[in-house]
């Protein structure tokens, strides 16, 4: 039988072959943390505040003016968010963008696929992983002009589909508003593939052999040890580079955009970021452009923020 | 005694900075006030040396005719003015409004630059230096156009250079279709029958090219030409013009006439207007090209002076005027920032280039037709000199209409659909009308 707790009294004698007393955890005093603590993240506390909160509340405050930067710019209130929201040509946009993140399950299942056959299946698998990354080091505009060559009526995309008998299929890729936001998921795919396999090959190797190894042995395909060992054991890091595409559609698609199709035929391709680019340089319109990177930016939030509470519950499920 | 924990004060912080920012943003953020004139060039009086930032989408000498005239005007200039050093620098044009956009932003920039006036100028008029007082009553003599350049009442932009907007054909090709090679059609009737009997030897009537819309913009200048009146085009100076008014109508729609009937070379949506018109043109698969100042010269390289055709844009049955005329206005125009330090130089500069002697040398060398009713010019060229016949000569010389930045935004990235059949003329025309609603009346 141990002896009772007696807090605040000191040092208990230790009695051999007794159980001994468990000490009592003595509360922190909540006295204030020394001014030093404080100093100690001012720099990293400074710098955030000058690159990230400061643009953004600057950007914020001038979304409510009509601003011209140099320029008289008179507060205006809401006038920017209800021209914005009420334009035909910035739900076209939103839609666009929507739509682009049907290239989400593409983007983020491919290269998994590919990083796991490349993963002891393939010899020479990091010369492989090696022609995979060149198009992420090539820049936009490159690929740009490569691919609307590539791409026109009479190019060699549409030339090979003719040679093959595919006739029906030829298209007007980049000039059809039918074709070209599905085009521009494709043309992202080629361009950002190797950078996922590089991704998931690093996730592959932190993954115990023996799982797959053993679904191996029992007879799994590659398509069942990929769904039922791979996948599970990397949630972290297919739901991470998930959201990093999410990102990336809403916040770099604009070179792309910019190179292959300028927004349109119409506005059909167009992007918040590239929307963005011309209405404030293009037109001169900072305040509505500010009022659309606010809007931007709340939408990022909340997709991120939906993100990891999936996340979180689904981990929770498990 | 309210407690304070640890976990509490690194949040307070953060929610105090963050306070502390946006006010003092927002007081930062307020009116910026009148512009000051800052940046340009080294600012100096008439003896101190000067530089002077031209900018233009046309310099490029050695590939370009146009730049080269350029540059050997730039050379005269400076052996006139000894004090005086032309920086000149060529951005594309596809960018190029968008530099000078972030320009006047910065309040900073070019001197002297490449600017269109009318309504296209009302959205940069906050760096754009009033010329009005600068120009001589003999410049007014002398300058066509002057009216056509100004945006709200107010000269921001001096006329450079003649613009026309006319076809040019193949008199090889003619012939083959068994048309008159010295009678082009003159009549819109006229015109489609050409188109038919080129059609049926195989060749593309008119070459064509919308992605980028440019190509439907000078369509649109010479079709307006004809269908706009006097009034009406005034009242698009002004930025008081309803696009979906029966003159901008009707010129669309003849645009999707021709569209419909196969007049346009194939996949018209995947070509640009510089350089694939010209290269189809050239190429002899299109028989007619809308053409542009320069293209005539590089054009005869390659199918030969004596095989080019001119012709005016054929009449619509709802033209204003009866006869054929030549549409013109304006080539260029030529503004000065309002932030240069070295603004009567840079006036100096363009009193050069605006001078008769001047645009004979642009003509000469360029291909450019003057606006200078003084510049004395002539060519052997048949084609260059019927236009050159047609600038002195015509009586019924007008223009037609033009966009603002956000107008021709939307007509540019949507007339390809609108030819195609994705779109209708009205959803198009309507979009514009509302946006020049919202944009309002031109202001000087």
């Amino acid at each position: 039988m141990s002896s009772p707790v007696t807090p605040s009294s000191g040092p208990q004698p230790v009695v051999p072959g007794a159980l001994q007393p468990q000490r009592a955890r003595r509360r922190r005093s909540a006295q204030p943390a020394p001014l030093a603590d404080a100093w100690l993240i001012l720099p990293a506390a400074v710098l955030c505040v000058a690159i990230i909160v400061a643009p953004v509340a600057y950007i914020t405050v001038n979304s409510f003016r009509d601003w011209d930067p140099g320029y008289a710019s008179p507060w205006v209130g809401l006038d920017n968010y209800v021209e914005l929201l009420s334009s035909p040509v910035f739900r076209e946009v939103l839609g666009n963008e929507f739509f682009y993140l049907l290239g989400l399950p593409v983007w983020v299942a491919v290269p998994l696929f590919i990083s796991f056959l490349l993963h002891d299946r393939v010899p020479f698998a990091g010369w492989f992983r090696t022609v995979f990354f060149l198009p992420a080091i090539l820049s936009p505009a490159v690929v740009g002009v490569v691919f609307r060559y590539l791409l026109v009526p009479d190019g060699p995309v549409n030339e090979g589909l003719r040679a093959i008998g595919l006739d029906a299929l030829t298209r007007n890729w980049l000039a059809d508003s039918s074709t070209v936001k599905p085009t521009v998921i494709i043309i992202i795919l080629w361009a950002g593939f190797g950078t996922g396999v590089l991704i998931f090959s690093a996730g592959l190797a932190a993954l115990p052999p023996e799982q797959i190894e053993a679904a191996r042995i029992d007879g799994a395909n590659v398509v069942q040890q990929l769904w039922h060992v791979v996948v599970p054991g990397m949630v972290p890091l297919i739901a991470l580079y998930t959201v990093l595409q999410v990102v990336n559609v809403f916040l770099w698609s604009f070179p792309w955009i910019y190179v292959l199709t300028a927004g349109g035929p119409g506005n059909s391709s167009s992007t918040l970021d590239f929307d963005i680019y011309v209405t404030t340089l293009s037109f001169g319109r900072y305040g509505l452009g500010a009022a659309e990177a606010v809007v931007l930016m709340l939408l990022i939030g909340a997709l991120v923020g939906v993100g990891s509470l999936v996340t979180t519950v689904s981990r929770r499920g498990r | 005694m309210t407690r304070t924990t640890r976990s509490m004060r690194p949040r307070r912080l953060t929610l105090a900075a963050l306070a502390v920012t946006t006010a003092l943003v927002a007081a930062c953020g307020g009116d910026g006030g009148d512009s000051t004139a800052e940046g340009g060039s080294a600012a100096g009086g008439t003896d101190t040396p000067i530089t002077l930032t031209v900018w233009d989408w046309q310099y490029e000498p050695g590939s370009n005719p146009f730049g080269d005239a350029q540059q050997q005007l730039d050379e005269e200039f400076m052996a006139a003015n000894p004090d005086i050093t032309i920086k000149h620098e060529f951005y594309p044009y596809g960018d190029f409004f968008t530099l000078i956009q972030t320009a006047i932003t910065a309040k900073e920039g070019p001197d002297v630059f490449m600017m269109y006036g009318g309504s296209f100028g009302a959205d940069y008029t906050n760096g754009l230096e009033p010329l009005d007082d600068y120009l001589t009553d003999e410049q007014r003599d002398q300058l066509l156009y002057l009216a056509d350049a100004t945006t709200g009442g107010t000269q921001y932009v001096v006329p450079w250079t003649t613009y026309t907007t006319r076809l040019l054909y193949n008199k090889e090709l003619y012939t083959k279709a068994g048309l008159d090679p010295e009678a082009p059609p003159e009549t819109w009737e006229e015109f489609l029958a050409a188109n038919d009997a080129l059609r049926e030897i195989g060749v593309d009537p008119i070459a064509a090219g919308f992605q980028d819309g440019y190509y439907g913009e000078w369509m649109m200048y010479a079709l307006t030409s004809q269908t706009l009146t006097d009034e009406e085009f005034q009242q698009n100076l002004r930025g008081e013009l309803d696009w979906t008014s029966p003159a901008v109508t009707t010129a669309v729609e003849r645009m999707v006439e021709l569209a419909e009937r196969g007049d346009f070379a194939d996949d018209f949506e995947s070509f640009l207007a510089t350089p694939d018109t010209i290269d189809q043109f050239a190429a002899g698969t299109a028989a007619h090209v809308l053409s542009q100042e320069t293209s005539n010269v590089t054009v005869e390289e390659k199918i030969g002076a004596e095989n080019l055709g001119v012709m005016r844009m054929p009449m619509i049955p709802e033209s204003q005027v009866d006869e054929p005329f030549l549409a013109a206005t304006y080539n260029l125009g030529l503004s000065i920032g309002t932030w240069s330090p070295n603004k009567d130089a840079a006036w100096e500069y363009i009193s050069f280039l605006l001078s008769a002697e001047s645009q004979e040398v642009a003509f000469d060398v360029g291909g450019y037709f003057p606006n200078n009713s003084d510049s004395e010019v002539s060519s052997d060229s048949p084609s260059q000199q019927q236009i050159l016949d047609w600038v002195a000569t015509d009586p019924n010389i007008r223009f037609g209409i033009g966009f603002r930045a956000e107008e021709g935004k939307i007509f540019d990235s949507s007339i390809a659909q609108v030819l195609n059949g994705e779109k209708t003329v009205a959803d198009l025309l309507g979009e514009i009308e509302a946006t020049r609603q919202r944009l309002g009346p031109v202001e000087g």
